[in-house]
């Protein structure tokens, strides 16, 4: 009996050391239960984040795509850009807060973030690797089994192991450092005008980007026409139920400047196109989210007072977080390496 | 000293006759001969040369029953079976107690529950080939091969059968008797039966969950039998 509450209390110390989101935030989606945290396997899915092994030429990462300094998005490339320059069809999404997501992709193709690495791996245009050989290659490399030994306890590489890590590493990429979150840990204050775009942002937006996450992670119409050679009608594709053309994956707000372009193809470059597009551009169809029918009224000045609201929602310690950077120790000498243990930097 | 040998022995030999060994061997068919991958094979009702290349399929929740009531089941839930693969090719049900039962039951694929319950291991391995990379879900049962009526590249057909979410739930269970006094039993599919049922100019390939993806799969769960 005594010795079960150890071993809990010595699981909960490891779990809130590597996940502990504010008390304002609500539960997380995630079944921790199902794979609990731990140092080694987040270390290990953070080394295969940035390891282009996982690519069949061994040039593309998951960071090639999601990058720390773009909050974990891809800047610069409308869509994504992966083996062989080849582009994708969407543009590549922030990643933070996973673990509240229900749903993954821009259409919710995918159902657990622990499956989600399969489709970039085996996509023809982003890794186009097959997971028998991302298995046999690590196995090859000097630098894996000793981390897959420590991670589980069997230095086997097996395709749940090394999905299982790389959910681990991007369930610790929680955001709650922003200017918005001091202010609800009453550790700051708004100015007048972020207290007024709040105001209005509460009018307009907080039905599908509710605080604190700025996403109810469902899924919407926001009033988007149709890209005629996309031809992208989102979440209709995976149910193809009519009533689900043209509704996207609701995007978080948080840590938007760092993310540009914006909306799934990226079709915005800054802020402001995407508050022309709330006001005066919203195409009327049959799915159109009846919170957007009559469009969203804002004079100029408002619209100021918005994005000096939104910008609160910017977490320069997120992305500048030494913690889920590039492992240096690891990747930079594989061979070297791999008798390292020193700290990662 | 003795004594506590022959209390060894008589625990030994115990546990022998106590110890049930009993396995359900599956044996894949083509017209009623053993299937031999890759081989070419004449099916002259549609007056086609087919070869298969693939064939692979989840059997799950395996229960012995007597009279509707579970016995027995293993412990193992999932079970792979892959042609190509000999050893998956034998499902253990070997237990402790002497069971009297009359049914087998079975379920072909993944339930939804599993479905939906992230990365998992060994028969359940993504690696195995048999989840969906782009959108999430096992494949519960694929089926591979050349026709000579596919207009596809290389003549190839390709049935990837899953989907677990309603309208296009592919996972069928069904009951076949069984006789308790063996304790070896084989499990017949038919492969010829099952294309027999397809259109292979029309639709050579599903690779999604759809309506034509639950109709082949109830019919490749229904047309397992004790009998070839
Ligand atoms: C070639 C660029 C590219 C690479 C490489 C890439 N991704 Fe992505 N990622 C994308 C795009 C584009 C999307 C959106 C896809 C869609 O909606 O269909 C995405 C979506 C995601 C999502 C879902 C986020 C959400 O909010 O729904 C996760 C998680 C993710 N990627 C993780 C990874 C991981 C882990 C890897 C490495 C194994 C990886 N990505 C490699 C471009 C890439
Ligand atoms: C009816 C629900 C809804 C409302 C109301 C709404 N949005 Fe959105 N928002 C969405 C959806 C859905 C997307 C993604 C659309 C797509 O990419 O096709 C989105 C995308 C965005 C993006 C792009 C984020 C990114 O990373 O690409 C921004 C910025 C944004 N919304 C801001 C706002 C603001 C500001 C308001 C209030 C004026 C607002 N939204 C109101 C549903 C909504």
């Amino acid at each position: 009996m005594m010795c079960c509450c150890m071993v809990f209390a010595v699981a909960c110390r490891t779990m809130s050391h590597l996940f502990s989101p504010p008390s304002y935030f609500p539960p997380p989606h995630y079944d921790f239960k199902q794979n609990p945290l731990d140092k080694d396997k987040v270390l290990l899915g953070r080394i295969l984040f940035y390891d282009p092994i996982l690519s069949q030429d061994n040039t593309i990462s998951c960071a090639s795509c999601h990058s720390p300094y773009n909050s974990f998005a891809h800047t610069d490339h409308a869509l994504s850009h992966g083996i062989g320059d080849k582009i994708g069809t969407r543009n590549a999404p922030a990643l933070l807060n996973l673990a509240w997501h229900e749903r993954f992709m821009w259409d919710g193709a995918i159902h657990h973030l622990d499956m989600q690495a399969l489709a970039p791996i085996t996509h023809p245009l982003e890794m186009a690797e097959s997971m028998p050989n991302v298995v046999k290659k690590l196995e090859k490399e000097a630098l894996y089994p000793p981390l897959f030994k420590k991670a589980f306890g069997d230095s086997t590489v097996t395709g749940e192991n090394l999905l299982k890590a790389l959910a681990q590493f991007q369930l610790t990429l929680v955001s709650n450092q922003a200017k918005f979150d001091s202010v609800m840990r009453k550790q700051s204050h708004f100015t007048e005008q972020e207290q007024h775009g709040y105001v209005l942002f509460d009018q307009h937006c907080s039905t599908c980007h509710p605080p604190p996450l700025f996403s109810t992670y469902q899924f919407a119409n926001n009033g988007l026409p149709l890209d005629t050679v996309l031809k992208d009608y989102g979440k209709m594709k995976i149910t193809q139920n009519h009533a689900d053309s043209l509704l996207f994956k609701i995007p978080t707000l948080r840590n938007w400047e760092y993310t540009a372009p914006y909306m799934h193809d990226g079709r915005f470059q800054k802020i402001q196109q995407v508050l022309q597009h709330y006001t005066k551009n919203i195409q009327k169809s049959a799915t159109l989210s009846k919170e957007l029918q009559n469009g969203v009224v804002l004079s100029a000045n408002e619209k100021i007072d918005l994005i000096a609201f939104l910008l609160t929602l910017n977490d320069r310690h997120f992305v500048f977080n030494p913690a889920v950077a590039f492992p240096k120790t690891y990747l930079l000498d594989k061979k070297n390496s791999s008798s390292s243990n020193g700290e990662v930097q | 000293m003795i004594i506590r040998c022959l209390f060894f022995l008589l625990l030994c030999s115990n546990v022998a006759i106590a110890q049930k060994n009993r396995a359900l061997d599956i044996q894949l068919l083509f017209q009623g001969q053993k299937l031999v991958l890759d081989s070419s094979y004449w099916i002259a009702q549609k007056q086609d040369s087919i070869q298969i290349s693939t064939c692979k399929f989840y059997l799950s929740n395996i229960e012995l029953l007597q009279d509707g009531e579970v016995v027995f089941r293993p412990t193992k839930k999932h079970f792979l079976i892959d042609i190509s693969q000999p050893n998956s090719l034998s499902i253990d049900l070997s237990n402790k107690k002497k069971l009297v039962f009359n049914q087998f039951r079975y379920t072909l694929g993944i339930d939804s529950t599993t479905q939906v319950a992230g990365a998992m291991g060994k028969d359940l391995d993504p690696v195995n080939g048999m989840y969906w990379t782009w959108q999430s879900g096992y494949i519960n049962c694929k089926i591979e091969g050349y026709s000579s009526h596919c207009t596809t590249r290389n003549h190839f057909f390709q049935y990837h059968l899953g989907g677990y979410q309603a309208p296009f739930s592919t996972q069928k269970t069904c009951t076949l008797l069984l006789n308790s006094q063996q304790d070896q039993w084989i499990l017949y599919f038919d492969i010829a039966r099952f294309l027999e049922q397809t259109d292979l100019v029309r639709l050579p390939e599903i690779m999604s969950p759809q309506a034509e993806a639950v109709r082949l799969a109830h019919i490749v769960a229904q047309l397992f039998s004790t009998k070839p």
